[in-house]
């Protein structure tokens, strides 16, 4: 695994992360600006599931209409991150606060697939989700998973450099 | 500034000052403050501009928006005011910091107003209604473009 990660550190894309003048600053902004868009619209997702906005319209529309936009605030995100650990991949991969982030984005990426399917699989009963409680438990684990999430990235930078 | 010492004598200065984890925990609990300002600014824009949502009407998403914006700028002000007050006298003369601190008041008071506005006139012009998203789209982004770069500052 060390030797994976001191590959990548020494990569093209490591190096110009870690010793560009421009290049982490760009990374770091375009991930956080990635964060907070997908994040962003990602939590009206969350208070429908629970309940708490948009009661009047049905959860299945409401992500429809706004999946394409998280998935590509996500899309950023990832790549971005993938290319700030490129840079410090080592001493990332050492950080607690890295692992519980690593490990809180696989839990926020199985809750997300769990309720996709549960869409496609009961679309009727996801569109009036309001009663279900597996449904508002899946609300609330995304909401406390991202926050988690957020967390753990600040306390990287506090603890990682 | 003499106001800015006096504010950096404090207990609530000295407290998150001598504290790293205290510092990290509210820069990290002011992160979420400002997404959920960018949640409502952000949907609540891309509504009003079409973009988004295009087939609900603004006034259901202007009323949740505007809740969630709250909750987030009064997470934001309270942490970032702890923030502030240790590093006042470094921070306050920074472009960086007066940049982002005019762009919040700014995108908060047109967000305000309009969102008064819109619940005044349901039945709003498209077209006026589209300016306006924009207007907030721009607002809000630069606000977050500029957020990061004084993250970086700091």
């Amino acid at each position: 695994m060390l030797e994976i990660l001191e590959w990548l550190e020494a990569s093209a894309l490591g190096a110009i992360t870690r010793e560009s003048l421009y290049g982490f600053p760009v990374l770091v902004g375009i991930h956080i600006l990635g964060l907070i868009f997908s994040v962003g619209i990602l939590f009206w997702v969350d208070l429908r599931m629970i309940g708490v906005c948009l009661k009047g319209y049905p959860l299945i529309d409401v992500y429809r209409a706004l999946s394409k936009w998280f998935v590509f605030g996500f899309s950023v995100m990832l790549l971005s991150g993938f290319a700030l650990f490129a840079g410090f991949a080592t001493s990332a991969y050492e950080n607690t606060f890295f692992r519980i982030k690593i490990l809180v984005i696989i839990l926020a990426g199985i809750n997300a697939i769990a309720f996709h399917f549960l869409v496609r699989r009961m679309p009727a009963e996801a569109a009036s989700a309001d009663s279900m409680l597996s449904v508002r438990l899946m609300g609330i684990a995304s909401i406390s998973f991202w926050a988690v999430v957020i967390l753990c990235g600040r306390m990287i930078s506090y603890t990682l450099f | 500034m003499e106001i800015f010492d006096w504010l950096e004598s404090t207990t609530l200065a000295r407290t998150v000052g001598e504290s790293l984890w205290l510092t990290a925990s509210l820069s990290a609990t002011h992160l979420i403050g400002f997404t959920l300002v960018m949640s409502g600014g952000i949907v609540w824009n891309l509504r009003a501009s079409g973009l988004l949502l295009g087939r609900w009407p603004s006034a259901a998403i202007a009323r949740p928006a505007i809740r969630i914006l709250g909750i987030g700028l009064t997470i934001s002000l309270i942490t970032g005011f702890a923030l502030f007050s240790p590093r006042a006298s470094y921070t306050a003369p920074a472009g960086v910091f007066q940049l982002k601190m005019a762009l919040l008041l700014g995108a908060s008071i047109y967000q305000f107003t309009v969102h008064r506005a819109v619940r005044r006139i349901p039945a709003l012009n498209a077209t006026l209604l589209r300016a306006i998203g924009v207007i907030g789209l721009l607002f809000w982004i630069s606000l977050a473009v500029v957020a990061c770069w004084f993250i970086l500052f700091e």
